[in-house]
């Protein structure tokens, strides 16, 4: 590429639009003001473990995220800035920018540490809950392979040929969990790809 | 401005500026970090060098609006507030708005003494000077006929002494005037001391109007009652005509469209046919570019389309900017002869021919013109 060429692509390539990408700092300042936080959601993030506990969730309940228009930019006043700048540095996590509620912006720091590679395009689908429960499920349905291994019983949950009814577990209704949980990994997995 | 004073913030005056909490984002908080762009300014300080972000108690203010013009321009900037703050004037002082309507002076005289004088000219033997304006008045009166209303008026209009005794009651409960300290100040405390000084504003201002008016009446103290009513009667109206001469008041201003009458008249084309044209006042405004236009809805080869308040086409005239009569004169009659000895049937001058007619150019027609 000789010199005429290079100053050439040098500015077809600065003339090309960029995607305009909000801040964190920009989405999180306007939950705080949308939502009207204070110094009490910061006590909450230190205590996020005590979020409600996964094993009461309903498995089946299937949250998308609430469509939020932020704004392009974020202005605060002192107090907001401060404790915009405060819940930046308590939720280190890069799945923060997906969030679109407190409630997300809590749940990102436990999802994040249960499964950090998550894509894109499910962080910006499902709500965090959703996402927590997806791995919650990939936890017991592991467990639970576990479990009918250590019984010496083959679970095949893609045919419905099963033999454990001779153990006198409850296994027509573990055989039912591990469907469902299967089938809402897959569903979860499937369409945000 | 409004959601400002009405806010519970908290503001800092510092150099004549009122400086609001700065709104802050990781940009500007950088920015804020580099110490040349602000200046810690201590509570209640004197004057200090102004900058546009100062730094209060710890916290970060930025300069916004001048003192001196949001009480300058209050009235502008907030109409509904500031007539409220004139009629509570009104009411604690006990004043009436009509004195500031009553416009007997100014344009109003130039332009019945100066340009009607010129315009309605009666013989009288072999004298043609210029009427005075008592003849003037006389002979308005002889043509109109004035209410007897406007003599009464005319009547307290004469006599001084109750203005004199309003003005000095004002001088004596006349507000004084509270500069704003430097420092921290509630929204509230300055929406306070903001309708307060605007307050004392229109008390001055109604004193000086009064004033005048006071000067205006004994320039009319040695005018006749009936001369008197006259000019208050036509300062009231704001319109009269006297053998095709007029004037009109643009709205409730101090702006008139003075006009003259053409009458009928009659233009040639090439072929030598005859147009007859409807009459027309030809007027010229007060204010601004001093052009002579065509108030009715009107066609002619020196107008452009057919509609009302035209601009008369004249070549080689720059119309003059200043209000005087002889502007005034000279635009009418310019205007005037342009319309009636313009044209020219030979030459087909203007914006369009009288007897042209253009194929692919949508242009006036005068066929319904010709007789």
């Amino acid at each position: 590429m000789d010199l005429l060429e290079h100053i050439r692509h040098k500015r077809t390539r600065k003339r090309k639009k960029q995607i305009f990408e909000r801040e964190v700092f920009t989405q999180i300042s306007a939950m705080v003001r949308w939502y009207g936080l204070n110094e009490s959601f910061l006590k909450k993030l230190d205590n996020v473990e005590d979020f409600p506990s996964l094993e009461k969730m309903d498995f089946i309940r299937v949250r998308t995220k609430k469509p939020v228009d932020f704004p392009l930019f974020s202005l605060s006043p002192q107090d907001e800035y401060d404790l915009t700048r405060a819940i930046l540095r308590k939720v280190n996590n890069s799945y923060v920018s997906f969030a679109h509620s407190p409630e997300e912006i809590l749940l990102s720091g436990i999802l994040y540490r249960m499964n950090a590679e998550l894509r894109p395009e499910q962080l910006r689908r499902y709500d965090f809950e959703t996402l927590l429960m997806v791995e919650h499920a990939k936890k017991v349905l592991k467990d639970s392979a576990n479990q009918a291994a250590r019984i010496g019983k083959t679970i095949d949950t893609g045919c419905e040929t099963e033999n454990i009814e001779d153990e006198k577990l409850p296994c027509g209704t573990l055989t039912e969990h591990i469907k469902m949980l299967h089938n809402f990994i897959t569903k979860i997995e499937s369409t945000a790809s | 401005m409004k959601q400002l004073l009405d806010s519970d913030l908290e503001l800092v005056v510092e150099s004549g500026f009122i400086h609001v909490p700065l709104l802050l984002d990781p940009a500007i908080d950088r920015e804020l970090q580099t110490p040349l762009r602000t200046e810690t300014v201590p509570e209640r300080s004197g004057s200090r060098k102004s900058t546009a972000v100062i730094e209060v108690q710890g916290r970060h203010f930025i300069r916004t609006l001048s003192v001196q013009s949001l009480v300058t321009n209050f009235e502008k900037v907030s109409a509904n507030s500031y007539q409220q703050l004139k009629n509570d004037c009104l009411r604690e002082y006990f004043l009436t708005p009509e004195l500031d309507s009553l416009s007997v002076d100014g344009k109003l005289r130039t332009i019945l003494f100066q340009v009607m004088t010129y315009f309605i000219k009666k013989n009288r033997g072999l004298h043609r000077r210029r009427w005075s304006e008592e003849e003037m008045l006389d002979f308005i009166g002889e043509k109109i006929n004035i209410p007897a209303e406007y003599y009464e008026r005319a009547q307290t209009f004469l006599d001084t002494e109750p203005l004199r005794t309003t003005l000095s009651d004002l001088g004596k409960k006349e507000p004084t005037f509270e500069s704003l300290h430097n420092g921290l100040i509630s929204a509230q405390e300055l929406r306070a001391w903001l309708r307060k000084t605007v307050f004392t504003k229109i008390v001055q201002c109604k004193r000086k109007s009064l004033r005048n008016a006071l000067h205006v009446r004994e320039q009319f103290k040695n005018t006749k009652k009936k001369h008197l009513a006259i000019l208050l009667y036509i300062a009231d109206k704001g319109s009269l005509e006297i053998d095709g001469f007029g004037f009109s008041r643009i709205n409730s201003s101090d702006e008139y469209l003075v006009y003259k009458r053409t009458g009928e008249y009659i233009l040639k084309d090439y072929h030598a046919r005859s147009y007859l044209f409807p009459d027309c006042r030809v007027a010229v405004p007060t204010f601004g570019t001093l052009r002579p236009i065509v108030m009715e809805t009107y066609k002619h080869p020196f107008l452009l389309g057919h509609e009302a308040g035209q601009e008369i086409c004249l070549r080689q005239f720059t119309p003059p900017n200043k209000f005087t009569a002889g502007n005034i004169i000279g635009g009418v009659e310019k205007g005037i002869n342009a319309l009636i000895y313009g044209y020219d049937s030979r030459r087909r001058n203007g914006i369009h021919g009288l007897d042209r007619k253009l194929l692919h150019v949508k242009s006036i027609e005068f066929d319904d013109y010709r007789i």
